[in-house]
């Protein structure tokens, strides 16, 4: 059964990258352009792994994790952030609410398929 | 007699106000624009990119050039946040001449609320040093010597 990626980040173009990098793994993606979009999805299907942006317009990256923790569904699936924030207590925000980990832009595709990899 | 005295005009909010906007304005502009084209590159290198196994086949060497480009294209995220941030500063200075409120407690939430838009260590790290009264020779040299986190430092797993 193919493994299902949901990917959230308000870039397009961003979205294309990470998507285009993921399914070159193999994977199958679902694309949210920020959290609403996504908690909206999520409310309906369950997926293997959450990547997500932090910054994005309606609801950011950490609120949405916080989210979907509360969810039966998605309270132990793998979390990752994609995101330029790189400071210590925005991490430590994201570990508090839920995240698995915390990936810097730019991400380097292998090392984001080999991270990817390791936390499903 | 004395020369008289040269008068300085300060220079008058309004019209300020109005080269801020018109800065605003470039700035969105700018951003609008350039939007539409990066993401359809994004999309073409990233079907191109989705096929990575196939094509290193047909064109061996193909895929590293491939993901060195992904790497490059995310520059547009970047900028566009960095752009972004740097029109809604001009905006927010806008609003600060138009309503200038309490000086002092009125500079406090101006300065405040600027940074607090910004979403990357560089940012805050440059405006600190705007803060504490540094040279803007001294924002170039951080931005220069900024570099980004190693490779190992670019994930962490929890």
């Amino acid at each position: 059964m193919t493994t299902v990626i949901l990917a959230v980040d308000d870039s397009a173009s961003m979205r294309k990258m990470v998507t285009a990098t993921l399914m070159s793994g193999g994977y199958e993606v679902v694309q949210a352009a920020d959290g609403v979009e996504a908690l909206e999805f999520a409310r309906t299907k369950g997926v293997d792994l959450v990547l997500t942006d932090v910054n994005m317009p309606r609801m950011d990256g950490i609120t949405l994790v916080k989210e979907l923790r509360l969810l039966p569904t998605y309270r132990y699936t793998p979390m990752l952030m994609l995101t330029t924030e790189s400071s210590q207590e925005k991490k430590q925000e994201g570990k508090q609410a839920g995240a698995t980990g915390w990936i810097v832009k730019p991400f380097n595709p292998e090392q984001l398929l080999s991270t990817v990899a390791r936390v499903l | 007699m004395n020369p008289p005295e040269k008068k300085t005009e300060p220079l008058h909010a309004p019209e300020v106000v109005s080269y801020l906007d018109l800065m605003a304005a470039q700035l969105e502009g700018a951003l609008h624009e350039s939007e539409p084209p990066v993401t359809a590159i994004s999309g073409v290198i990233g079907e191109l990119a989705a096929q990575i196994p196939t094509l290193e086949q047909q064109i061996p060497g193909i895929a590293p050039r491939l993901r060195a480009a992904i790497v490059a294209l995310q520059f547009y995220d970047r900028l566009s946040q960095r752009l972004t941030h740097v029109r809604d500063g001009v905006m927010l200075l806008a609003g600060a001449l138009q309503n200038p409120g309490d000086g002092n407690a009125a500079w406090a939430g101006l300065h405040d609320r600027v940074r607090k838009q910004y979403s990357m260590e560089q940012e805050r790290r440059i405006f600190e040093l705007a803060a504490a009264g540094a040279a803007p020779e001294e924002f170039s040299k951080a931005l220069a010597t900024h570099s980004a986190e190693s490779e190992t430092d670019r994930v962490e797993l929890f």
